[in-house]
Parts: structure tokens; sequence; C-alpha cells
């Protein structure tokens, strides 16, 4: 079951405060706060005050659940570490609540912060208790870790679990826990040594996020995008016809597109750190991972064709190095040449 | 409590992918419902998101904007502008400017004064942006491609 569902054009039902624009239905609790209250019926205060019960309930369960996950044994330091990060977090969370004065819009949005943040931090929680079972590649854990802090700093933490999703993947951006890397490989693979040169794609987005790599290419892909829709003015605006050139809605309808650049970019970059960090073997694994290909299009790229790109860059690089024949990738380059060719040219 | 440290503020760059924002935000808008309801309040979000936000935006005297915006920020800044009833005519890039640096200004003030209107603006204005971060941030975990079973 859906329990949060995001349905951004969904009709407003006549009168539903909750999803009116704040400034052109002011609720019976915003006036509160101005006035003494007047208005604002005991039903709508009784409502108020249960809202923020449960919001108050429902993130000390969190504060307990971590309380008791602490009293796990734990292989290395750092998730016990990330789960008091964690509860810091949700101390704040509740202390806001608790300052929100009832009744007011501000204590309203903040129960909605801390629901929000249930679906954000739960499975971080989980991630962490998950680090803990005998399944985990503990082998593979200081190699990468000193791998990560020659890379990031000393001050980075490690935690690696295995995941019952056959994705690798990486926390990661989580602002409240810079210091964190968390990464998550397939518990099917468990023992397979190709997970090795895996995580090294997943540490390339704590360097992307790290050092800071997205505000390095974010004016470049804005300016392209925005010229883009400049150059074809007049297609843009058969779909919006009620925008202007220098219309601020200019800029926002173009960060869709800016976002998928933006992502497809960082998934390259990972790539490349990967095969930085483990050259051939990173190909391997990839290779093992993904091949042939899922069918499909998506907005961001595929593995796959992220392996076409990064072969023909370094067939660039160095053609001389027969990395076609050693990881007989022939075949998938023909298979991807039409997408390569969309996506990228380097030539 | 994981604040921000306030001295460094004029080093960050204001960005929608940062979840300190979305508390600063929340937190700034329990701040101003105190100050108009008379309760201690202790403006210390409203000041950081109030240093952030004036990071980002022109001051009037400025010929070049301070920093850049990023896409994802700009949009959802706009989100929020827009629903801002004494603000939601900005149509122009300047104008959204013009509105946000009011609205920094109100929030960094030391001694912000309980009876002025503006504060329930600023207020409105953070209690939105905070929705529009979320839905932003929803947005992007929508992408992730779900379980072809999952329901």
């Amino acid at each position: 079951m859906t329990v949060l569902n995001r349905s951004p054009k969904r009709k407003k039902r006549p009168g539903a405060l909750s999803d009116a624009p704040i400034s052109l239905v002011r609720s019976p609790v915003q006036e509160g706060v101005r006035s003494s209250g007047g208005g604002h019926s005991g039903q709508t205060q009784k409502a108020d005050m249960l809202i923020i019960d449960y919001a108050k309930q429902r993130v000390s369960s969190v504060i307990k659940e971590i309380d008791r996950l602490r009293q796990s044994e734990f292989p290395y330091r750092a998730s016990r570490d990330c789960l008091n990060e964690l509860k810091e977090i949700f101390n704040r969370r509740l202390f806001a609540l608790e300052t929100a004065p009832p009744g007011s819009a501000s204590a309203r949005n903040e129960c909605t912060v801390s629901l929000f943040n249930l679906f954000v931090y739960l499975p971080i929680l989980g991630f962490i208790l998950r680090s803990t079972n005998a399944r985990n590649t503990f082998e593979a854990y200081g190699p990468l870790l000193q791998l990560g802090q020659r890379i990031l700093g000393k001050g980075n933490n490690l935690i690696l679990s295995s995941e019952w999703d056959y994705s690798p993947y990486v926390y990661k951006s989580i602002a409240d826990l810079p210091a964190f890397t968390l990464i998550g490989l397939p518990a099917s693979e468990s023992s397979n040594p190709l997970l090795v040169p895996l995580a090294g794609h997943e540490l390339g987005h704590s360097i992307w996020a790290s050092e800071r790599t997205l505000l390095k290419f974010d004016e470049i892909v804005k300016n392209s995008v925005l010229q883009e829709i400049d150059k074809r003015w007049s297609e843009y605006s058969e779909v919006y016809p009620y925008q202007e050139k220098g219309d601020m809605w200019t800029g926002k309808t173009a960060e869709i597109p800016h976002l998928w650049a933006m992502l497809q970019m960082e998934e390259i970059f990972c790539d490349f750190v990967g095969l930085r960090l483990f050259a051939e073997s990173f190909l391997h694994a990839l290779t093992y991972l993904m091949s042939p290909r899922l069918p499909g299009e998506r907005s961001l790229p595929t593995q796959i064709s992220l392996i076409a790109c990064v072969i023909s860059l370094m067939h660039l690089i160095n053609s001389q190095y027969p990395f076609h024949r050693i990881l007989n990738l022939d075949s998938w380059q023909r298979m991807n040449q039409q997408s390569l060719k969309r996506n990228y040219s380097f030539q | 409590m994981a604040f921000s440290n306030p001295a460094s503020l004029g080093q960050e760059i204001l960005q929608a992918r940062d979840p300190e924002l979305l508390f600063l935000a929340s937190e700034a808008a329990i701040d101003i419902d105190n100050l108009l309801l008379g309760k201690p309040a202790r403006l210390k979000s409203m000041q950081i998101l109030g240093s952030k936000l004036r990071f980002i935006t022109p001051h009037p005297s400025d010929s070049q904007p301070r920093a850049l915006m990023d896409l994802a920020t700009f949009s959802v800044l706009c989100e929020a502008v827009a629903k801002v009833s004494e603000i939601k005519t900005a149509q122009k890039i300047e104008d959204l400017n013009m509105q946000v640096s009011r609205i920094a200004k109100l929030l960094s003030s030391e001694k912000p004064n309980p009876d002025c209107q503006d504060l329930e603006m600023a207020r409105d204005f953070c209690i939105a942006l905070s929705k529009a971060l979320m839905d932003y941030r929803m947005a992007i975990r929508d992408m992730r491609p779900s379980h072809p079973f999952r329901k």
C-alpha cells in the first residue's frame, strides 16, 4: 500500500484548507494566531491538537526505536555514530513540535515536516540495522573505508550493508549526515568480489557531493537549456502560451530538463570514478551486473549506455588498448549505438 | 541541536537540495507565530534563513547578483513566492529577487516588530517555502523507478 501518494495535479476539494494556497484562503487556524481565536471552532481546535499529538507520538516512537537500535551489536563504530546523529535530527523535530503554538499555521506545517522526515529517515534506520547482519561482506569494509577516507578525508565514515535491492546504491547528499557514506550492495552477490569495484561508482556519488561538482556544471547546463528554449521559442510558446520571454516561469519549466541533465552527468562522473579507482575490474563488474540490458528507454542513462560512453572515451584516450576484446563488449556497443549517438557525441 | 553556524552563513550557497533549508523554513515560521502571539521566540532559525536568502538575492544597490542560484532553488523560490498573496503578482525575475530580498531583510532583523503586518507575510512565505521544498524532494524521490509489483 502506498501511504504517501504524491499527485500534484489532483483536483482540490472545495474548501480544502490544507490544499489551498495559504495566501488565498486564510484558515481559521492562521487567523487564530493574529486574533484571539475568533471563528476558531472547538472542533477545529480539537482536530488541530490531535494532529500535533499524533505528530509528537510518531516522532517519539522513532526516537525510542533509535534507542532500541543503539543496543544492537555493531561490527563498526560508524553505524552507532550515525544513529546518534539521526536521534539529534528527530529530537530537533520534537522540539519544534513542542514549541509551535498549538492551532497555528506553523504548527500544522511542522506536523507535515516531521511526517516527511519519517519517510526520509526511516529507511536509513533500516539500512543501519541491516549493516549489522552477518550476511554482509565485512572483509570488504576495511579496504573500502580506507579508500573512502583517502578520497573524502579522514572524517568520512562508511556504512556498508547487504540490501535486498539488486541495483547497488548509495544514500547521497544527506546534508544532515555529511560525514557518512551509506552504500548498499545486493545481498545475493555478497560473496562476489566484483561488488568491491561497484562500490567505486557509489563512492563517486559522495565525491560529487563533497566536491560540490554540481556547482561547476550547473550554470553551463542551465544556460544551455535556457538557450535551447530561446532558440525554439515559437515551439515552446505553443506548449506554454501564457509565458513571455524573461518570465520567471520560463526558468521554472527549464528545471526538469536541467535536473535530468545534471543526474545524467552525475552518473557518468561516478562511472569514471569507478573506472579511475578500479580500472578494468570496474568494467568487468558492470558487465557482470547488467548484461545484456533491461528493455525500454529511460530518462536516466542505463548502465550499458554508460559503459558504451566510457569505452568510447577510453578508446579515444588510448586506442591501442583492447577494451573491446578483453570485455567482449562489441556486441553491446552495437546494440547501443543509437543511444550513444543520441546522448554522447565525443567526436 | 544541529544548527548551521550563523557565522559561516555568508559562505554558504542556498540550495533546494539542502535538507537544512526545509527545517529552517519550518522553524522560522514557528518563531514568527510565537512572536505574533507575544511568546518567547528564539529567532535563530529566522536569522539563519534570512542570511541565506540575503546571500542569493541581489541588494537593490548591487549591479550584479551576489551568488548564483541554481535552477532547483530558483524553482522552489518561485513556488513559494507565488503562494503568498501579497507577492503573488511577481512575474519577472527582478520582482522575485525584490520580494525575496524584502522577506530576507525582515527575517534577519535583530528585533523584529511583532506588530508589523509584513511578519505574517514572512511567516506565510516560510510555510510556503517548506512545502515547496518537500514537494521538490518528493519529485526527485518519485523519479526513482519503483519495484514493478510494489503498490
